[in-house]
């Protein structure tokens, strides 16, 4: 029942912060057993889901600390900051498009990026997640976020030739 | 229209950006996910049903256990009554036996003595010979002239109202005058003073006996004038109470018999004109008296025993998680994948105070070890509080930080450790001790208390290697989050066998459960039971 229930959300949420869907499905078959095992320990004071969703975020940090052993370095000289028009974004990108341009920033931006954006966190609760200290999160968060808008812009830009060569055929 | 560079920190940006199709979204699993799913379920419950076999494995060796020492404990006593019921028996038979030989010797005195004039008073083991001779004794006026013979047995009552109590031998001559009789009892274990009173009449019918108890060595009279010699007491009382509690009588031989002389001694020991020395004599000799308890230092140290001993055992850690925070990377579960137990062990001394036969209070000191393997973990590097990056290890005592000096860490590495952690304790229990079987050779107890623990020696000794072929080596002796002061309860069965010369050597099964976690501050909550089996020796003072 559980695993029919959230498999679905579950898994768009560990595809955030993965780069590919196996990975994704790894860390939502090892949230799925940390959940049976907690299972008895959940006191209904909150959401069920959103129990389950802390426990896959939990499964995915862990997956990260365990994978990334190199620090991500980061060359921010050809990202600009661009303007993005939150209307275009909503209207001519898809959400798929969006889930691969997330899940292609650097592990470290990545992580930082979706816990603070997706999961609330502030940069000292970050820190202490992650095993950093509260500025490298804080820039982390920003070299996420010019990588997003460049490649927002890109698509943007991509789509807006598309259509135009549409209208013009 | 808002753009991103105009509130370039405002996070509702990116969830405006976002939040439609990320915050909320779907994926099918792939088929290949749900295959692994079933079957994790399957060996779920596969696990299940193994701890249930398990647990069930358990609960019979535990009731099998149980079962056994109530076996051998019930054929134990099987044979002890076994062997009471042989000893009664042969009591009985020897009781009839001297019944009937006292009957057949009784009558040939009396036919003998009345012969001669003598008002002879005699019993047998029967309470109507008896009651008949008592009365004969205490009613009579007539004045002795010669001997009276008069045999009691235990714990006899006669009807008219006597109670004869000793613990004195057989044989009493009771020489009797008018409402006085005082005789003089000697025998060869012990000299006889009796009181008979009439309950018919009291207040003239009290004697002092000093009888001789004729016997085939000729002790001597006791003295009047030395009351300590005598040690034992015929007291016929109130009618409420009479028993007898002297020995089957025996009829004496013709040659023991008193001559006319020493029976015309009486009286040699008169309560009225003497009577401090008769009470010094009745509460030294009454066999019914209990005597004074004296405390010595003599008396204190033979109720003490002192032991050594030495327990090999096997501790289980019960863990929890301190706030069942589904977010902690460590909990129960991965620290028990992460560590296993190792040899444990405590060795230490034992004081025992006796009081009762049954019970004892027992305390000591002991030390104990327990000692855990860390299995192979790949750990990584963590702002600790003071700032730094470190490594640090999360074991069931606590946490293990282990130097940046020793081991070098950097964000984004990792290490891969192994080893020991062990911590030490002193402890000092408090015990009560039941000892349900006594026997000669063989004692059963039980046993249980509290023990304060006091955290002495902790050490975690690892060895770990990083992926840039890096080494080492390194011991550290702290353990952040173990408290120095812990609480247990403990019991156990033991059997204690005596080898004489106050040694005895005993063994004994016992858990010791904490009642209090041997940490805090810590996210997981440790609870430690130790499994032992303990091998001693005791000496006895």
């Amino acid at each position: 029942m559980l695993y029919k229930q959230f498999a679905a959300k579950m898994l768009f949420v560990c595809c955030r912060y993965t780069t590919n869907r196996e990975e994704a499905e790894d860390i939502l078959q090892e949230g799925f057993v940390n959940i049976f095992e907690k299972l008895s320990q959940f006191k209904f004071e909150g959401s069920l889901e959103g129990w389950v969703r802390r426990i896959m975020v939990n499964k995915a940090i862990e997956h990260y600390r365990k994978t990334s052993k190199i620090f991500p370095l980061l060359d921010i000289e050809d990202v600009q900051d661009e303007l993005v028009d939150v209307n275009d974004v909503q209207s001519n990108i898809a959400s798929a498009e969006l889930l691969e341009m997330i899940q292609s920033l650097p592990p470290m931006y990545k992580m930082v990026f979706n816990l603070y954006i997706f999961e609330d966190m502030n940069h000292k609760e970050i820190g202490e997640r992650l095993g950093i200290v509260e500025g490298t999160s804080k820039s982390n968060l920003f070299h996420a976020r010019m990588l997003l808008r460049k490649k927002l812009n890109h698509s943007l830009i991509a789509a807006k030739k598309n259509e135009y060569h549409e209208r013009k055929l | 229209m808002s753009t991103m560079s105009e509130n370039y920190e405002d996070k509702d940006i990116e969830k405006l950006i976002f939040g439609g199709g990320l915050a909320s979204g779907a994926i099918e699993p792939s088929e290949k996910f749900w295959n692994r799913a079933y079957e994790d379920i399957l060996q779920r419950e596969n696990r299940t049903s193994l701890n249930h076999i398990s647990s069930w494995r358990g609960a019979f060796f535990f009731a099998g256990t149980i079962a056994l020492l109530l076996g051998s404990y019930v054929i134990y006593m099987h044979s002890e009554v076994s062997d009471i019921k042989q000893q009664l028996t042969k009591f009985e038979n020897t009781q009839v036996n001297t019944g009937q030989q006292n009957a057949n010797q009784t009558t040939a005195t009396n036919t003998t003595e009345k012969s001669s004039g003598n008002t002879i008073l005699s019993s047998t083991n029967t309470a109507t010979t008896q009651q008949t001779n008592e009365r004969k004794a205490i009613t009579s006026a007539t004045t002795f002239t010669g001997k009276q013979n008069r045999t009691t047995s235990y714990n006899s009552t006669t009807s008219s109202g006597h109670t004869i109590t000793s613990s004195a031998p057989p044989l009493v001559n009771l020489a009797s005058n008018g409402n006085t009789n005082q005789s003089n009892i000697n025998s060869s274990t012990a000299n006889l003073t009796e009181e008979v009173t009439d309950v018919n009449n009291p207040g003239t019918q009290e004697t002092t006996a000093a009888a001789i108890v004729s016997t085939t060595s000729n002790t001597p009279l006791p003295d009047a004038k030395n009351p300590t010699s005598l040690s034992n007491k015929v007291a016929i009382d109130a009618p409420a109470d009479r028993t007898t509690t002297t020995p089957i009588a025996n009829i004496p031989s013709p040659q023991n018999k008193l001559s006319p002389a020493q029976t015309n001694k009486t009286p040699l020991i008169t309560k009225k004109t003497d009577s401090a020395a008769t009470e010094s004599i009745l509460d030294s000799t009454n066999s019914v008296y209990t005597p004074k308890k004296r405390i010595s230092f003599a008396g204190i140290l033979s109720k003490i025993s002192v032991s050594a001993f030495y327990a090999p055992g096997a501790t289980e850690d019960f863990l929890r998680d301190k706030d069942n925070d589904p977010t902690n990377t460590i909990t129960a579960h991965v620290l028990k994948t992460q560590q296993d137990g190792d040899g444990t062990y405590a060795v230490g001394i034992r004081l025992a105070y006796d009081i009762s036969r049954k019970w004892s209070i027992q305390t000591g000191a002991y030390y104990s070890e327990y000692t855990y393997n860390i299995n192979p973990t790949i750990i990584y590097p963590q702002q600790q509080e003071n700032g730094q990056i470190g490594y640090s290890i999360t074991t069931s005592s606590g946490t293990v930080f282990l130097p940046n000096s020793l081991v070098p860490a950097k964000l984004g590495d990792s290490i891969k450790v192994r080893g020991s952690s062990s911590r030490g304790y002193i402890s000092i229990p408090l015990q009560a001790k039941y000892k349900f079987k006594t026997g000669a050779k063989l004692n059963l107890y039980a046993d249980g208390g509290f023990s304060v623990n006091i955290a002495k020696d902790r050490q975690t000794t690892i060895h770990w290697d990083n992926t840039a072929l890096q080494e080492g080596d390194l011991s550290v002796e702290s353990i952040y989050g173990l408290t120095t002061v812990q609480y247990s309860y403990n019991f156990g069965l033991g059997a204690e066998y005596l080898m004489g010369k106050g040694l005895s050597i005993y063994v004994e099964p016992f858990v010791d459960g904490s009642f209090t976690s041997i940490n805090k501050n810590t996210p997981v909550i440790t609870y430690p039971y130790f499994f032992g089996m303990a091998l001693g020796i005791t000496y006895h003072f």
